[in-house]
């Protein structure tokens, strides 16, 4: 655990030491704001609660967690420092962990640094902050299984790029599993559970239902057994990599 | 060759366990999808998403079985998002019920498939049909009991997610009960009159009707007979004495009544003569409300700016159309603490009630009974002249109103009551000559209530109308509950009166709404002034052209001419100066909105540039120190 967590601390330290972090923290900030109070008419609808700053979290994050995370393995592989950390005495799932939990606290501190609008909202008007502190929790929860998703691929590639895109085009299938789009390619020949089981796979569901305020015991389980999954995958391919 | 063994054998239990993680995966969602479906945290704050004490009460209380058939295409549900997750919750919402039921809910969930029995018994049941692609796809709920009774939800409205449980809940007690309680109306607004104007009747009538058997009592009643379990009396301008002895005799013999007057009835009917004023504005119930120790002020109407609803005025005489708050029509929101009586169950679950332009109700002093203000204004309420009311001037009530401190528009009186006929009854209508009307004769005089009365007093009509209860959906028209709250409490019921209105709580930015307010009394004065020489230089025009023979100005003297031009060009400078002030009473809100922009949009990224550039000093500084002292020490 104390392996783990001095892993996480380097790399989350990591990213401050280069100007990466604060470009993405900038866009991320400007970009959820933008959209907010030009595309979702926050001022113009004169509706005090966060329906338009959420309602574009997921395309933000989709974007963006990819780029957080596109680095944490394909860098370590490109340089060749994944042989020396693995004769370091840590185990791959400290390593995987860790570096994991460094990126989604920097989705922590990305989200947290959206106060202002918390702050503007209140101030405008009487909200219901429980609805608003759901809708954290499901931003949250949809960054750590992007940023699953991009740490389980970028483990695949010694390209960023690569690791962007395939996250990117990944977790919008994900995103959209619940809508006809993909339900399509279903129905009609698979059984009626099949069709419900993928679109319970769905993250736009489960962070619509979260931003309605209801944070359903199945969410939870989603994002965190898909969360618990991709690192495993990660730490799998980490480790036959390393046998390779 | 053994390494290579090994190898092959690591790289198999790796994919092995990925697909045994993945098959793990996938069972403990499925799982959670079918057990976890009730574990949730309702994080809104009035928790719109639980069931609540009443629906369990509700549920607990069924004595006959009920049967709950959902129509669920699935073709529907996969082609919309929003219904898939929506149809989800309410078949959640449905299983919770048949286990608080105790088994007597029985639901089963029907895929009606085209052309199917399935099929041809939603259509039965009149359920909507939605056709999104080539098959009509069923989203309705059909209920019934073991005597034959039906409740149909045509179609479960995603939009209507808030008020879910109502409409289930509502559908259970409704197939529980055996018989609806009767209520009578004496209708002096025409809320239940069908004729050649108005084609149907109040859809407040068919929202009481779903709760209650809606009787007419004609308005030449002399006597309430037996069977009535509440009556409710509207706008009662025209009763005959013989009318309110019999009312006041029912309530004195334990009749349940709810009243609603009103000093200014907007939607009644325009006077036959005066299209511009109303045939019978008003109505006070009197001498019985003075009996009963209540009174609402004479010819004076309620109006309150912390309340107020916006109107759209302007359009004419090149001024633009504007919103501007109308004082008298005022929108009571739960946000505002001290509106609704929260001990009460009518008004406790209220969120917002609309009214246009209602009375004042004050108790008389050493009356007898006890007022319970059930809907008040805030402090900044007041009262007008009906006269100022029935001109509907936003401008020229905004300029005379002055406060003068909260006013009840809605109250409950209870206690004992003593008679407004101490004479005994009075005389019978006359008969028309030729016509057969027998009256029943007069109930015998009772001086003082046989037990203490419950009646609640509306100083409103126009809260009954269609455009009021739902023409703004911004404010949340919760009217239509406030209504059957109001009667469902004096018959004595009150299970559901929490429930019916448990829908979001529409919050809006009253801050900006302040703002916007304060401007547009600070420039008002000025920009009627202008308007009006607007108006009067554009006068002076047409009146300069009707001079020539053919209206035309250029065919006009040089003199006339010139006078012309210079009106022209003072109406395109007033113009300018109209948009100029419209401009600056906008100004204060668009600087709090571009001061907000800026604050969310600049503020922390500038911070984090900021805090990065600070770390990047500070990491070559140290880098610099930790250079010369290795250059030192070399």
């Amino acid at each position: 655990m104390r392996v783990m967590l001095t892993i996480a601390r380097r790399e989350f330290v990591g990213y401050f030491i280069t100007p990466l972090a604060y470009v993405f923290l900038v866009v991320f900030l400007v970009a959820a704001a933008v959209a907010t109070f030009y595309f979702g008419r926050f001022l113009e609808d004169r509706q005090a609660d966060l329906i338009p700053f959420f309602q574009f979290h997921p395309f933000l994050l989709l974007v963006l967690m990819p780029a957080v995370g596109m680095r944490l393995w394909t860098e370590e592989r490109r340089s060749g420092s994944i042989e020396l950390l693995m004769t370091l005495p840590v185990t791959t799932w400290q390593a995987v962990l860790g570096k994991f939990l460094a990126a989604w606290a920097f989705a922590g501190i990305c989200l947290i640094l959206t106060f202002p609008i918390v702050w503007t909202v209140n101030w405008l008007g009487s909200p219901d902050n429980g609805v608003i502190a759901a809708g954290y929790v499901g931003s949250f929860l949809m960054a750590g299984a992007l940023i699953a998703l991009t740490s389980c691929i970028s483990a695949l590639t010694k390209s960023q790029v690569i690791a962007f895109v395939i996250s990117v085009v990944a977790g919008f299938i994900l995103m959209v599993s619940g809508l006809a789009l993909v339900l399509d390619l279903f129905t009609g020949w698979a059984p009626e559970y099949l069709v419900d089981l993928v679109a319970s796979f769905s993250f736009y569901t489960h962070f619509n239902e979260l931003t309605s305020g209801i944070i359903a015991g199945s969410s939870i389980v989603f994002f965190v057994s898909l969360i618990g999954l991709l690192l495993l995958i990660n730490r799998q391919i980490i480790e036959l990599k390393k046998a390779g | 060759m053994f390494s290579g063994l090994q190898n092959a054998s690591r790289t198999t239990i790796a994919v092995l366990s990925i697909i045994l993680a993945i098959v793990l995966f996938l069972c403990i969602n499925l799982v959670a999808t079918l057990t976890l479906g009730a574990v949730r945290i309702d994080a809104t704050e009035g928790k719109l998403y639980s069931v609540s004490d009443d629906t369990r009460q509700v549920l607990e209380d069924l004595t006959d079985p009920i049967k709950l058939r959902l129509y669920l295409s699935t073709s529907l549900r996969d082609q919309n998002a929003s219904i898939r997750a929506y149809s989800g919750r309410v078949i959640e919402l449905l299983r919770t019920y048949q286990t608080l039921s105790g088994g007597q809910v029985d639901f089963e969930l029907i895929n009606p498939a085209p052309l199917s029995r399935d099929e041809e018994d939603a259509a039965s049941f009149n359920l909507y049909a939605e056709t999104t692609g080539l098959d009509p796809g069923y989203f309705g709920l059909v209920g019934t009991n073991t005597t034959d009774g039906i409740e149909v939800i045509p179609f479960l409205n995603v939009a209507q997610e808030s008020a879910l449980e109502y409409q289930l809940t509502r559908m259970v007690s409704r197939l529980s009960k055996r018989e609806l309680r009767n209520i009578g109306i004496v209708d002096g607004l025409g809320i239940m009159t069908v004729n050649a104007t108005q084609t149907r009747r109040w859809q407040i009538v068919d929202s009481l009707a779903e709760d209650f058997n809606v009787i007419n009592v004609p308005l030449d009643f002399t006597v309430i007979p037996q069977g009535y379990d509440a009556i409710v009396v509207v706008h009662p301008f025209a009763l005959a004495p013989s009318g309110l002895y019999a009312l006041e005799q029912y309530v004195m013999r334990g009749g349940n009544l709810v009243v609603f007057l009103d000093p200014q009835a907007e939607k009644s009917l325009v006077s036959p003569t005066n299209p511009n004023a109303l045939a019978n504005p008003d109505s006070y119930l009197l001498p019985l409300t003075t009996a009963w120790g209540i009174e609402m002020q004479n010819d004076l109407v309620v109006a309150d700016p912390s309340l107020a609803v916006p109107i759209i005025v302007g359009g004419q005489q090149g001024a633009q159309q504007r919103s501007v708050d109308y004082l008298p029509w005022i929108s009571l929101n739960r946000e505002i603490p001290g509106l609704f009586n929260p001990e009460d169950p009518v008004t406790a679950p209220l969120t917002a009630v609309m009214l246009e332009s209602p009375g004042s109700l004050r108790p008389i002093p050493g009356a007898t009974t006890t007022f319970t203000p059930l809907l008040t204004t805030t402090n900044t309420g007041g009262v007008i002249s009906q006269a100022m009311a029935m001109a509907r001037n936003p401008q020229q009530v905004l300029q005379n109103f002055v406060p003068s401190g909260a006013q009840v528009v809605a109250a409950r009186i209870t206690g004992p009551i003593r008679t407004a006929f101490p004479g005994g009854p009075p005389p019978l209508p006359e008969v028309p000559a030729g016509a057969e009307v027998t009256f029943l004769p007069p109930p015998e005089l009772i001086r003082e209530s046989v037990e203490d009365v419950n009646i609640i007093v509306i100083a409103d009509t126009d809260l009954l109308h269609d455009s009021v209860i739902e023409g703004n959906v911004r404010y949340g028209p919760n009217n239509a509950d406030f209504v059957t709250n109001a009667i469902e409490s004096v018959t004595g019921g009150t299970t559901l009166t929490a429930l019916r209105v448990r829908s979001p709580t529409i919050r809006t930015f009253d801050r900006l709404d302040a703002i916007e307010q304060a401007a547009m009394l600070a420039f008002e004065d000025d920009r009627q002034a202008k308007i009006a020489e607007f108006a009067d230089a554009t006068r002076q025009l047409q009146e300069l052209a009707a001079r020539s023979p053919i209206g035309q100005i250029a065919t006009l003297p040089a003199d006339q001419r010139e006078q012309a031009a210079q009106l022209q060009e003072r109406r395109f400078e007033l113009n300018r100066e109209i948009r100029d002030i419209e401009a600056a009473q906008r100004a204060e809100i668009n600087a709090v909105e571009s001061d907000l922009r800026i604050k969310n949009i600049v503020l922390v990224p500038v911070a984090v540039v900021l805090l990065g550039l600070i770390v990047a000093i500070w990491r070559r500084v140290r880098l610099a120190n930790y250079l010369r002292r290795r250059a030192a020490a070399a």
